[in-house]
């Protein structure tokens, strides 16, 4: 493997002097001014490093924009005096090691250059990962409300899935009759709270619903509509259901494309975007909890930013959840 | 209440079809004790009042005092009750209720009585309740923490709207609830329950304050700092009364001050236990005790998270 060093200091290759002992590496110094220029010609899989010593703060930028850029390769920042201000930029930036004042003064070894090689892959197919996201749907906004939806047109929209927790123990503890009145009040209960912001329930299935709501580009009101679903989950038990249970639902919340039909005529779609949502809702959700998608981030006020906590990566999405109230 | 002649028809028509005069002067009595028919009538005893004519007399006197509403009542109940091990079946009821529907008014079957549909009207006394008589209410009171400190620190026109902002809450979550705002002044107030489930109305509303508060102080507060509330719920007798000073000298009243003021964390509910054990589990779990209760059982509720 190429090991590729852009320095202008003299001294810079004795870091190496182990690393060229080695076979497994092969050293190739440059000065910095050539960096432009070579790290085009740089073997994909190499690992380039850039001396920062005496660099001008825009040099060390380009410089490193130049480096991320090529995608192909890894690399590290050399700072033998220190000077680096915020090291950890470097790595938010793509760095995948720094050689700083203490490790200047030892020589690398080929065990380290090994782990930073290893790091640096593991970050590459973590950024694979990343690429792999489904790429942003270009949006066909809705509006405000339905005038102008049209059936069989795709449009973006804003989707909630709301899903009863425990189905299977429900029906077992509840007469078929007292289950459809359990579930009819559960439906007009979220039609009430989905009707302010236009929204409609657009599929529905025994103990789920998939209420739609037209999506304008600028707004995502049923965000705070689901919240107020989970603050409220205790008082809607107890004053609109009845049954003295406390009822556990599940709520997820995406912004996406789907061709539109009216309710009754869903059967024939194939929708990614409603197929995704249903996954979530129903196999990465957990009982009692409120996720949303990165689509939907942009749209979490301020105010309510820190009670949405990273939950991790779902079909290539990024996921929030709502910090559960007790 | 104001009522109709056509309902006055109707229900005279109906209260002759379906009983004899005695029981219909009996159920009289039940309102107004010693109520004579002969002597309204000017009739000698020894002469029979035609069905019709006893029914018109008996409950224009019921309108004239103001009674009306609850001769129907007697007749609901009779209808669903009997009377004296008899059952009667009152022609044209249903109608009757639909035209006191038509007039603004529902029938409460909880507390059987006729009240103001919310939808229609709001009036303090619910459209039937009456000065001096004790009923049996839910109280909720809320007091603005530091009112004094907020006055004094910020600027009056942000305090108004901030004010204003709660008291929009506030009425939101009573109003859907039936509940009647009976003392509002500068830094919080009193609500009252009294129909259907009130204790229930009355913690479901105070959770959704708490809720709303939450939600109001984190993206719409006007204010720099948060605003905090103590809310208390308690129930017990009171007389009605207009006057707002006369109901703050009731001994239910002069309690849930003392609950909120003295056993109440900023941003919670305390309930007293009379309240406490009518609830649903499904509410009641959602309280703990109040450790320093000063003997008595009392129980919070506060928002938490994860």
């Amino acid at each position: 493997m190429d090991i590729v060093v852009f320095s202008d200091s003299k001294t810079t290759g004795r870091f190496f002097i182990k690393v060229k002992k080695s076979k497994k590496y092969t050293l190739q110094l440059h000065p910095c001014a050539e960096l432009k220029k070579i790290v085009k010609k740089v073997r994909t899989g190499s690992f380039v490093y850039y001396d920062i010593t005496n660099r001008s703060e825009e040099d060390i930028k380009k410089a490193v924009r130049q480096l991320d850029g090529l995608g192909t390769i890894q690399y590290g920042i050399i700072d033998p005096r220190g000077v680096s201000q915020d090291i950890a930029e470097y790595f938010h930036k793509g760095a995948s090691d720094y050689i700083g004042k203490q490790l200047a003064k030892d020589q690398l070894t080929g065990k380290r250059l090994q782990r930073v090689m290893d790091f640096g892959i593991e970050k590459q197919q973590r950024g694979a990962v990343k690429e792999e996201k489904p790429e942003k749907p270009e949006y066909i906004l809705s509006g405000s409300d339905w005038k102008d939806v049209k059936t069989g047109s795709e449009y973006t929209f804003i989707i909630m899935l709301i899903e009863l927790d425990g189905s299977s123990r429900l029906k077992k503890s509840y007469h078929r009759d007292q289950l459809d009145t359990l579930l009819q009040r559960f439906h007009d209960y979220i039609t009430y709270v989905t009707e302010p912001n236009n929204g409609r329930i657009w599929m529905s299935m025994d103990t789920t619903w998939l209420p739609l709501f037209p999506f304008n580009g600028s707004r995502c009101s049923p965000l705070l509509t689901c919240f107020r679903l989970m603050l409220d989950r205790n008082i809607i038990s107890a004053e609109d259901i009845g049954f003295n249970i406390p009822l556990s639902y599940r709520i997820s919340l995406h912004i996406g494309n789907t061709v539109y039909k009216k309710r009754g005529d869903t059967g024939q779609i194939v929708s990614d975007t409603i197929n995704s949502v249903f996954h979530l809702g129903q196999k990465y959700a957990e009982p009692g909890g409120f996720y949303v998608t990165q689509e939907v981030f942009p749209f979490i006020p301020k105010g309510l930013d820190d009670y949405f906590i990273p939950a991790g990566v779902f079909e290539g999405r990024e996921i929030r959840r709502m910090k559960v109230p007790k | 209440m104001k009522v109709k002649p056509t309902l006055i028809n109707l229900t005279v028509k109906a209260l002759a079809a379906s009983m004899g005069v005695k029981i219909m002067e009996v159920l009289a009595k039940k309102l107004v004790p010693g109520y004579d028919l002969y002597e309204r009538k000017g009739f000698p005893e020894s002469i029979p009042i035609p069905n019709i004519d006893a029914a018109r007399q008996i409950l224009t006197d019921m309108n004239r005092l103001e009674l009306f509403p609850d001769y129907v009542n007697l007749l609901i109940k009779v209808q669903s009750e009997g009377h004296m091990g008899r059952k009667y079946r009152i022609s044209y009821l249903r109608d009757i209720i639909k035209m006191f529907a038509e007039q603004g008014f529902i029938y409460d079957g909880i507390n059987k009585i006729f009240v103001e549909n919310p939808r229609i009207r709001r009036t303090r006394n619910w459209g039937t309740l009456r000065n001096q008589e004790e009923y049996i209410f839910t109280f909720l009171r809320l007091d603005i923490v530091k009112n004094s400190e907020l006055v004094r620190k910020h600027p009056a026109e942000l305090i108004q709207k901030t004010y204003s902002d709660l008291r929009d809450i506030v009425d939101i979550a009573i109003e859907r609830r039936n509940g009647r705002v009976w003392n509002w002044e500068g830094d919080g107030g009193l609500v009252a329950f009294y129909f259907s489930y009130k204790n229930l109305l009355a913690v479901v509303s105070a959770m959704e304050i708490i809720h709303e508060i939450f939600i109001y102080n984190r993206l719409f507060r006007k204010l720099d700092e948060p605003i905090r509330v103590r809310l208390a719920i308690h129930n017990g007798p009171c007389e009605y009364s207009e006057n707002e000073e006369d109901i703050k000298k009731g001994e239910t009243v002069r309690k849930i001050i003392e609950i909120e003021s003295g056993y109440t964390k900023p941003n919670s509910i305390t309930v007293s236990n009379t309240v406490h054990v009518t609830l649903d589990t499904v509410l009641a779990d959602q309280f703990k005790p109040v450790e320093k209760s000063g003997g008595a059982k009392y129980f919070y509720y506060e928002l938490q998270w994860e």
